[in-house]
């Protein structure tokens, strides 16, 4: 994002927004806090389930997204994040929203992925099992958890980290996961500040 | 509502009133019922309420997730994002373009503003608060800016007034710093605001209550209830939150006296020497760009702080050579704002089989407690709260160590509860606060833009060690964990309370406007924006302004009734 001159001397938090300082201060009851390093790629799209034609992706890099996102949300009693059009997302997310050093940057960071976890498993990691994917992204996982020493001077780890925040974000603002595994109510009606939470059930999708 | 066309024969009206926002709505309701004919001239494009809502009833997935605008727009909104939360995809259409709406600032200052019917009535956080006794005498008292030129006596039959009318929730609680509102049943607090609201009582003597805010908790007047969507600043589809386009613009229509003139921007007013008075508004056609001039008895200023301003700097005459009614050199000074982001926040242990229904659309209020009952500090006047509370949702799986389906089972699950605070401070009126025309760089119009020289002082810095610490303290007496006090930095403006730049005072030297908002050299132009405010208290101002509206135009009336102004 552009700033004006004088911005230049300021720093992010100067710029801290009132619904931030508001969701800070826990008025958000969806709310999170975004991790710094991932400010870059804090954008916008709507996800679409169906049918997805990549934009920024080439096939094997779109067969790699599809499969990473659906290792952290398979298909289970509830959609996979395919299913609820999480690729799109991701898709949208990178061509909409971001600006071209954000892309770049992630798009080196996939490919690097690609050849690194090929180089690892032996096979493409979209034509892995599904436990070993399981497995080798949770591996990564503890590595940017600080959990762990996994392919810890690359840039996989911070890459891991992207796609997980985009995948949770999208599956979560998605119908499938909203309405599915969390509760949403478009209209709710009167406000109840303190009510048992199993008259509730699941987590506020908003 | 007709929109009139050009005719010589339609340009003269019994009143105008220049904006359409949360003052001018009001100017226009009163002014009608009085009788009046009246034009409402708004700079911007219409918007008919729920009609002209278009994402009003969006869910999450029909819009891009954190609702942010593409990439590529994003340099048309360099200074309205400032925010963080004002320019979305759900809310763009509510917010000028800095490309179009060009401002310069000799330091930082947040103009966050919209341009259309019904202006920030649309997008405006809703809190009302009446200024009480304390704040009306505070400048007289401390020395600080000029003294009102009215009381709380003055003004609280037309808070009751606007109240009625507007419907306001919340709960009375007695207080002399927070004189209570006509209020609607309030919307109940959360097991944690429970808590800490007796914490607070118990150990400081202090108060916690529930939000006092423009939404309806019954239906009233023929608007309905609040849902809780929590999605008001897409404008409403049941009318629940008092906007201009919801409830004064239609009842000024009702009256058959109403004409309102979208895309009409106000180049100036024009003096007349010979009736000491003005005589004609010069309005620019924002498509055609073609100047009309329209006439009437009496004008009111309802353009915004800034754009109130603005118009009268720019209405220069052999007798007001720097601006109308500006004999004084007040006109543009003391900006004002409330400065916030200073405050505290924790987490709340013991509540976890407890949740909320529904999306409140704002939070609890701590009213002011500091130099109130001959306390002093080492700074003058105080601060009020904005407070919430909530349990961490889905965003809490992004860091989860899980994935899968136990992934989807941690998200399932609400997180801990968190609650926090965060201060509304006083800001000083100080003179060299200023906004002034810059004729060098005009705007696509050709009119001069605005330039800002504004920055926050001693007095507010001081206060705002106490908004954080004092936060903190409170929320450690409810035995909240983890609690963190903060003061970020803030850039006046940022509040969208800007204010005080013609301002009310007994003395023409020393101000603009007399006790009743007319310009004390031109008794036929009334202001009663925010400009109008002599100090800022740390009251969310709309409601005052709501006020001050409404007693101005009936004086306005009485006045002209006896044959007076015409």
């Amino acid at each position: 994002m552009r700033k004006q001159e004088f911005n230049q001397s300021l720093s992010e938090k100067q710029l801290i927004s009132r619904k931030e300082a508001i969701r800070r201060a826990g008025l958000m009851m969806g709310g999170f806090v975004f991790a710094p390093a991932l400010t870059g790629v804090l954008n916008g799209c709507t996800p679409q389930a169906g049918e997805w034609t990549p934009v920024a992706f080439d096939k094997d890099q779109a067969t790699t997204i599809k499969a990473v996102v659906d290792t952290i949300f398979p298909e289970t009693d509830t959609p996979s994040a395919s299913q609820a059009g999480i690729p799109g997302f991701i898709d949208e997310l990178l061509t909409r929203n971001s600006s071209e050093d954000d892309q770049t940057a992630f798009m080196n960071e996939l490919n690097e992925f690609m050849e690194q976890s090929e180089l690892d498993l032996g096979v493409p990691f979209a034509d892995a099992e599904s436990t070993v994917q399981a497995e080798y992204l949770m591996e990564i996982h503890k590595t940017a958890s600080g959990q762990g020493e996994t392919l810890k001077n690359t840039s996989i780890p911070d890459y891991f980290m992207k796609m997980k925040w985009m995948t949770v974000v999208g599956y979560f603002t998605s119908e499938a996961g909203a309405t599915q595994v969390l509760r949403y109510a478009a209209i709710p009606g009167p406000y109840q500040g303190c009510i048992q939470f199993e008259d509730v059930g699941r987590t506020w999708a908003t | 509502m007709n929109i009139n066309g050009q005719a010589k024969q339609d340009m003269t009206y019994d009143a105008i009133v220049v904006g359409s926002g949360i003052s001018g709505g009001w100017s226009a309701k009163e002014l009608t019922e009085r009788g009046l004919k009246t034009l409402v001239l708004e700079r911007g494009r219409n918007v008919e309420h729920v009609k002209d809502y278009p994402t009003m009833n969006l869910d999450p997935w029909e819009l891009p997730p954190n609702d942010d605008i593409p990439f590529e727009e994003r340099k048309h909104y360099d200074k309205q994002m400032r925010t963080g939360y004002t320019v979305k995809e759900s809310t763009k259409h509510w917010w000028v373009k800095d490309t179009d709406q060009p401002y310069e600032e000799k330091k930082r200052f947040d103009w966050m503003r919209g341009y259309h019917v019904g202006g920030r009535s649309i997008m405006w956080g809703r809190f009302s608060l009446r200024l009480s006794q304390m704040d009306f005498e505070a400048n007289l008292k401390d020395g600080h800016g000029v003294d009102w030129p009215i009381r709380y006596d003055d003004i609280a039959p037309w808070y009751s007034y606007v109240e009625k009318f507007a419907g306001i929730s919340g709960q009375a609680e007695g207080l002399p710093q927070l004189p209570d509102s006509e209020f609607l049943p309030p919307m109940e607090l959360s097991c944690v605001e429970k808590e800490l609201k007796k914490a607070i009582k118990e150990k400081f003597g202090r108060v916690l209550t529930n939000p006092r805010m423009a939404n309806l908790t019954v239906p009233h007047n023929g608007r309905g209830q609040c849902m809780t969507r929590n999605l008001c600043s897409r404008g409403c589809p049941y009318g629940a939150y008092f906007s201009s386009n919801a409830a004064t613009l239609p009842a000024a229509a009702a009256t058959g006296n109403l004409t309102l003139r979208p895309h009409s921007i106000v180049h100036s007013l024009e003096y007349d020497d010979s009736t000491g008075k003005v005589s004609g508004v010069n309005v620019i056609d924002e498509l055609s760009g073609e100047m009309l001039k329209y006439h009437s008895k009496i004008v009111f200023l309802n353009a915004s702080t800034v754009g109130s301003t603005m118009i009268l700097l720019n209405s220069t005459s052999d007798r007001f050579p720097t601006g109308l009614g500006n004999d004084s050199d007040q006109v543009g000074r003391n900006v004002m704002d409330h400065h916030f982001l200073a405050g505290a926040d924790g987490v709340v242990e013991g509540f976890e089989d407890k949740y909320t229904w529904g999306r409140r659309p704002q939070g609890y209020y701590i009213p002011r407690f500091r130099n109130v009952d001959n306390e002093t500090r080492d700074y003058v006047r105080g601060f009020g709260y904005q407070g919430g509370s909530g349990r961490d949702g889905w965003g809490r799986a992004i860091a989860e160590l899980a994935l899968g389906q136990d992934l989807k089972d941690f998200a399932a699950k609400p997180g801990p509860w968190t609650i926090g605070m965060l201060g509304f401070g006083e800001f000083l009126p100080y003179e060299d606060n200023q906004v002034t025309l810059n004729h060098e760089k005009l705007d696509k119009w050709g009119l001069p833009t605005a330039v800002f020289d504004v920055s926050i002082r001693d007095n507010e810095y001081k206060m705002r060690k106490d908004m954080a610490n004092d936060a903190a303290e409170m929320l450690e007496a409810m035995g909240a964990k983890n609690v963190t006090p903060y003061d970020r930095p803030y850039g006046p403006g940022q509040g969208i309370h800007e204010m005080g730049t013609a301002r009310m005072g007994r003395d023409p030297k020393t101000s603009v406007l007399n006790k009743w908002n007319q310009i004390h050299e031109v008794p036929n132009v009334f202001i009663t924006d925010g400009s109008c405010m002599t100090s800022s208290g740390c009251q969310n101002p709309s409601l005052t302004y709501m006020a001050l509206s409404a007693r101005a135009a009936n004086y306005a009336a009485d006045q002209l009734e006896k044959g007076k102004l015409s």
